[in-house]
């Protein structure tokens, strides 16, 4: 055994041993419980980059939420392209064709040159008829026809057959929306007068039966539209859309996939086509690609979703902003007061927050939309006119709405953590040292409470951006042109089946801000809960 | 010979925090008999009730018995060893034959079921007992325990019962299925003095008529003294000194015991006589001292007690003491070797 | 010496309203502090002892006017502050100081040391005519740490760095900071570790040499404020039930409650003479809402009962009309005849008289019919009961 060691230890070496404890301070321990926490971090990672791009994003971005590029409308983020030779084309769902390089659109069909578009072979699938239709008798065409332009051209009925001949190849068929009433009804072929009427009749689409009984099964039809560039033409009347000419083999009578998309009853929808340019051709989608001009794709009139998003997230970020600094200012200082003062102050104030909250929200929002709608705040400094608050937005109406509503709940929240702090000693001490009222509220009790406070704040963001979003989506909201999730995702509802993308970025957004929120509120909560925290 | 019943050796129990392991006891060996009243006494974080929830086998997560055999002895003879049973197994001896209360006699009870409800289930759980038999059973407990008028009593809900009272329907439960061992942790450091005292005379009047052993943890002397036969006394979460009440009392031979008594004014003297306070706080479980837990604070510290922890040195057949002091070649201070009774 | 008085109270009243709804036929009024005078005198410390519940903590928090007083009067250094408006109270506010028992919950977790004890110092802009005001009060919070067992280096950390015996030395700072003349100690050293009690106290006592200070130690430990008290007031159901100096109170209690709570407490001394001559208290305190008129006490008092035994004929004229004390059972038909505290009526006496019972404990109507005044039995030893003399001279029946 080792020699033991009796000698006394003097009094300052050993006290020295046990100096205060260093340990973490609140916040630090928050922080450390925060980061121990997986899912509030990805939620906290999630609500910092939410906030950059909606902060930045837009401001980055080369288009504004605005811009319009109506030519580039309904565009999808990836883009089914074709080659044809060298050349990359993507054909729209209202059969525009785009030539891209790269991802990014080069040009557009109407401003080719007319030989580069000379012909546009589309092939309409087999197509199986509906059971009634199929015996019915054909109607044959005969051979190449001449158009004369000048008979048949009426400028009210938005046809632009204006100059040129236009030659019907064998057993053509002019493919058409024709007012029931146009002139053309009466077209003449060579050969007879045909009333196409009945041919081509596609107006409503609502009886199959009439261009079914008109048209002829297994025949070739060709349509030789000859040199004119009609297209462009055509593009220059408000019923482009609704005119197609072709020259191509129709191996069947039905083209309706050749119509305006929104028309084609969707059992005839898949419509290949075969893409002539340069003498090359394509039949089939070769390649889908990522869009670069609008990497979440365009909406109906060629604004950038992208953008948009971004903006609705920004605006919505604003709108739960204001709503939680308001209801954080009004709310905490109100419970507080209410809470500290206590008594028949108490009973007062907490029955006036008991009328506020019975008042539906929406009602609530209606109303403030009605009498705010005409109200336009302003300031001028230094000579400038800034706009502070303008009605018609809906910016702000939405957000004194939700502000003005939400309190309510901080209110009675701070009012309980108030009515619990207040008999604390610490709080006694400095009513026995005589410290004013406002400062024990404002350094003892609401310090003191702000772990619930924030967690409380971190869980209505979420909250006021859903509700705005809501509110938004049923129109109550932010009016356009400012776009809010919500109004982008109610815009997106019409043609949602042709153009899915355009709800899918909004929906996505509104779910990532609401989940990173919510993860980050969650994690907030436990790492501030008094009651997982120990002396 | 007296029969042995709990035998405590070399147990450990640590939690493990975000911080740290924080060790709460830090290697104990006691033991103690049939009849016994062990009093075990020590201040906040002395591991006193790290003791009691580590016999019981109640260490919960992040909370583990790192080392160390508590051996019970049952009434025909056979060991068990509490360590290596499991959660079920070890519910078996649980309420039955070891028994516990706590500190806090409201939150002990569940609010929401009445006395009766939470009396017969117990006494069920271990008792082939029908529900008439045991509520006449819970009834003649209460009656022992005083309180009177059981018939009426074992119906309310635990609220509508004082403090005192709730503690003695605790008791009554604990004793339900006549333990061989009862460990009280701060049984009547919520109540008042005057209900202490009822609460104290009924331990002792209990421990009489049922001869079972008692564990009795807490932090004031004074209860120490007036019902234990034998004391521990313990600081940072290991054993300073034990001994029976006596010795502990009257011949205290740790500088940490000297120093409790010397802190508490003696209401026997008349002339006022200045507290001698220990000074400093204590240690931190984080990061104990590497030696002797009490040597920071210890007047009488010497090199040997900073760096190793003094192994239980004999003072006589009762009493054993953790103090490089009693060793042969140490000083012998006049403070606490002088005029022991 | 001329003992000088700092703070008188009288006849101090405080009730909570505790009355339950709107439309609540009674007045329900908790009884916190029913009616107490006592005097303190400057430099010395008093003693308010008594269980959970008996008002010590309200009687010292409506004395700093934590609580507004119901009634009476609270006389410090010859001004009235149960009179004057709380705007006015400022002054005062400095002159009485307050510590509280929680060392966790009396330091406010989110300011600094420096700012914990520098709040009363800003408060009463005591350094406002100083050169250099924040350096002044930087100064006079290094000193007040030192003079309280602790560094210079602990101003800018947050209370959760400290232990508890620590944390109730900061509070002992921030009481001294703005130098007060009467500190109310509501149990300041219950919650602290028993090595670390003496810690504290010992520095209290210190202080009030240095200081003149005077105290109000509120605590329910006897050997604790015996030591540390001049004169104790032991309290039971919001009454001062006596009054005396601590050696005279220990030494010759004569309120059979303080004799009570004196023997309750265990002594650490197993072998004590006294051992085992115990007044162990039956029953509960009962309720403080609308006390009835009679000893508050009496319920549980040793003195307040009679023991008749039923081997004279007058048995029956003994025990009619008087209070029952203890419930009296049948056991064969588990029917009671008797509930306690209630008027035994002839029925009752023939019963009790039928089921053969020997004998029974029954109410000094005294006790049970008007309170005791608290009265100056001999030189500074007050007791509140009807039967002082006889229990001292030991001739109750």
């Amino acid at each position: 055994m080792a020699k033991l060691n009796f000698d006394k230890v003097p009094k300052k070496d050993k006290l020295d041993t046990e100096q205060t404890r260093k340990s973490l301070t609140y916040w630090q321990d928050v922080w450390r419980r925060l980061k121990k926490n997986k899912s509030s971090m990805v939620g906290l990672v999630g609500v910092v980059i939410i906030v950059l791009l909606a902060v930045v994003g837009p401001w980055i971005s080369p288009y504004d939420y605005s811009d319009q590029l109506s030519d580039y409308s309904n565009l999808p983020p990836r883009l089914d392209i074709r080659e044809v030779g060298d050349t990359t084309f993507h054909v729209t769902r209202i059969y525009r064709l785009l030539e891209l390089e790269d991802g990014i659109i080069v040009d557009r069909y109407n401003e080719l040159e007319v030989d580069v578009i000379n012909k546009i072979n589309y092939y309409a699938k087999e197509i199986v008829l509906p059971a009634d239709l199929e015996n019915t008798s054909t109607y044959p065409l005969p051979a190449t026809e001449t158009l004369d332009a000048n008979t048949y051209y009426s400028e009210s009925w938005g046809i632009a057959l204006t100059d040129g001949e236009y030659t019907f190849g064998d057993d053509a068929i002019l493919v058409t929306y024709i007012h029931p009433d146009s002139p053309l009804h009466n077209l003449e072929f060579e050969g007879g007068p045909y009333d196409i009427s009945d041919a081509v009749y596609f107006s409503e689409l609502t009886t199959i039966a009439n261009y079914g009984e008109a048209n002829a099964a297994d025949q070739q039809f060709d349509i030789d539209l000859g040199a004119e560039s009609i297209v462009e033409k055509l593009d220059e009347t408000q019923f482009i859309e609704e005119i197609r000419f072709f020259e191509a083999e129709v191996k069947l009578n039905y083209s309706y996939g050749l119509l305006n998309d929104n028309l084609v009853p969707t059992e005839f929808k898949d419509v290949d086509y075969t893409i002539e340019y340069k003498g090359d051709e394509s039949l089939y989608t070769t390649d889908t690609i990522a869009n670069k001009l609008f990497y979440f794709g365009s909406d109906s009139q060629g604004r950038d979703i992208l953008t948009r998003v971004l903006y609705g997230a920004r605006i919505s970020l604003i709108v739960a902003l204001i709503a939680t600094l308001v209801n954080f200012i009004i709310g905490v200082t109100y419970g507080a007061v209410a809470g500290y003062l206590g008594g028949n102050w108490d009973n007062v104030m907490m029955r006036i927050v008991d009328i506020i909250n019975s008042i539906p929200l929406v009602l609530w929002v209606i109303l403030l939309m009605v009498v705010l709608r005409e109200v336009v705040i302003d300031v001028t400094i230094a000579g400038k006119n800034y706009v502070i608050f303008r009605g018609t937005s809906g910016l702000g109406t939405i957000a004194i709405a939700l502000g003005t509503v939400y309190w309510v709940a901080m209110a009675r929240l701070v009012r309980g953590q108030v009515l619990g702090l207040k008999e604390q000693e610490f709080v006694l001490v400095a009513r026995t040292i005589g410290v004013s009222n406002y400062k024990i509220i404002s350094r003892h009790l609401i310090p003191n409470a702000l772990g619930p406070i924030i967690v409380s704040m971190a869980m209505m963001i979420p909250a006021a951006v859903f509700t705005e979003a809501f509110l938004s989506f049923i129109g109550l909201g932010v009016s356009a042109p400012q776009a809010s999730l919500g109004t982008l995702a109610n815009a997106a509802l019409s043609g949602f089946q042709s153009y899915p993308f355009k709800l899918f970025f909004p929906a996505a957004m509104i779910a990532l801000m609401m989940l990173a929120f919510n993860f980050l509120g969650d994690g907030l909560r436990d790492a501030l809960d008094p009651r997982l925290r120990k002396g | 010979m007296k029969k042995k019943v709990l035998e405590v050796k070399g147990v450990k129990t640590s939690f493990f925090t975000h911080l740290g392991e924080v060790q709460g006891v830090r290697g104990i060996d006691f033991e103690l008999n049939e009849g016994e009243i062990l009093g075990i006494v020590g201040e906040s974080g002395s591991g006193k009730s790290v003791t009691s929830l580590s016999i019981m086998n109640l260490v919960d997560h992040p909370g583990e018995i790192k080392e160390g055999q508590i051996l019970f002895h049952q009434e025909d003879g056979k060991i068990i060893d509490f360590t290596s049973l499991s959660n079920r197994k070890m519910n078996e001896f649980r309420g039955n034959e070891i028994a516990m209360i706590f500190q806090d006699p409201m939150t002990s009870l569940n609010p929401v079921y009445s006395i009766q409800n939470q009396m017969i289930e117990v006494i069920q759980r271990h008792t082939d007992l029908n529900k008439e038999e045991a509520i006449e059973r819970a009834k003649s407990l209460l009656e022992q325990v005083g309180i009177p008028d059981p018939d009426s009593q074992i119906t309310d809900y635990p609220h509508q019962f004082s403090g005192g009272m709730r503690q003695r329907a605790l008791i009554a439960t604990a004793i339900s299925c006549n333990p061989r061992l009862l460990i009280a942790d701060e049984p009547t450091t919520a109540l008042d003095v005057t209900i202490q005292a009822q609460i104290l005379e009924l331990l002792k009047k209990l421990q009489d008529e049922i001869n079972m052993s008692i564990i009795l943890i807490t932090h004031d002397l004074g209860v120490i003294a007036e019902v234990s036969t034998h004391v521990i006394v313990m600081y940072g979460g290991m054993i300073m000194e034990k001994g029976t009440v006596n010795d502990v009392f009257y011949n205290p031979k740790h500088p940490y015991t000297v120093g409790l008594h010397s802190s508490i004014p003696k209401s026997t003297k008349k002339e006022k006589e200045r507290l001698v306070p220990i000074e400093g706080s204590p240690p931190d479980l984080m990061d104990p001292p590497q030696g002797c837990p009490f040597s920071p604070r210890c007047p009488h510290a010497m090199q040997v007690c900073l760096e190793d922890a003094a192994p239980l040195f004999e003072v006589s057949d009762t009493q054993k003491v953790s103090c490089w002091l009693l060793h042969e070649d140490a000083p012998k201070p006049d403070e606490i070797f002088k005029g022991a009774k | 010496m001329e003992k000088k008085p700092l703070l008188e109270v009288r006849n101090l009243k405080k009730f909570f309203d505790k009355t339950k709804g709107l439309f609540a036929r009674e007045k329900k009024y908790l009884h916190a502090v029913d009616d107490i005078s006592f005097t303190i005198y400057e430099g010395e410390t008093f003693g308010l002892v008594g269980e959970s519940g008996c008002g010590k903590s309200t009687t010292g928090r409506t004395i700093v006017k934590l609580y507004e007083p119901t009634d009476g009067q609270i006389i410090f250094d010859g001004v009235d502050l149960a009179s004057i408006p709380e705007k006015d109270m400022l002054p005062y506010r400095r002159k009485i100081q307050m510590i509280f028992q929680d060392p966790y919950a009396s330091l406010n977790a989110r300011m600094t040391v420096t700012d914990i004890i520098a709040e009363g110092i800003v408060t009463h802009k005591l350094f406002k005519d100083h050169d250099d005001p924040e350096k002044a009060i930087q100064e006079r919070i290094y000193e007040l740490l030192e003079s309280v067992g602790l560094k210079k280096e602990h101003a800018s950390r947050y209370p959760h760095e400290f232990s508890g015996g620590q944390r109730q030395r900061i509070g002992i700072a921030r009481a001294l900071a703005v130098n007060p003349k009467l500190i109310i100690c509501d149990e300041p050293i219950s919650a602290l570790d028993v090595s670390i009690q003496a810690q504290v106290v010992n520095m209290l006592e210190d202080f009030q040499d240095d200081f003149g200070l005077t105290y109000l130690f509120i605590a329910h430990d006897l050997s604790m404020v015996k030591y540390i008290s001049d004169r104790i007031g032991v309290m039971y159901l919001g009454k001062l039930m006596e009054v005396a100096t601590s050696d005279v109170l220990y030494d010759r209690p004569l309120h059979p409650y303080t004799k009570a709570l004196l023997s309750s407490i265990p002594l650490p001394d197993p072998e004590h003479e006294d051992k085992g001559k115990r007044i162990v208290l039956q029953g509960d305190v009962p309720s403080p809402i609308n006390p009835k008129d009679r000893c508050r006490f009496a319920t549980r008092c040793n003195y307040s009962k009679i023991l008749v035994k039923n081997d004279d004929d007058d048995f029956r004229d003994k025990i009619v009309g008087k209070f029952a004390r203890e419930t009296v059972i049948d056991h064969d038909q588990h029917r009671a005849v008797v509930e306690e505290n209630k008027y035994i009526t002839e029925e009752i006496a023939d019963g009790i008289i039928e089921f053969g019972v020997k004998e029974l404990y029954i109410n000094r109507a005294k006790c049970f019919s008007k309170e005791p005044e608290l009265k100056e039995y001999e030189k500074e030893h007050f007791v509140a009961c009807h039967f002082t003399e006889e229990i001292d001279k030991g001739t109750l029946e």
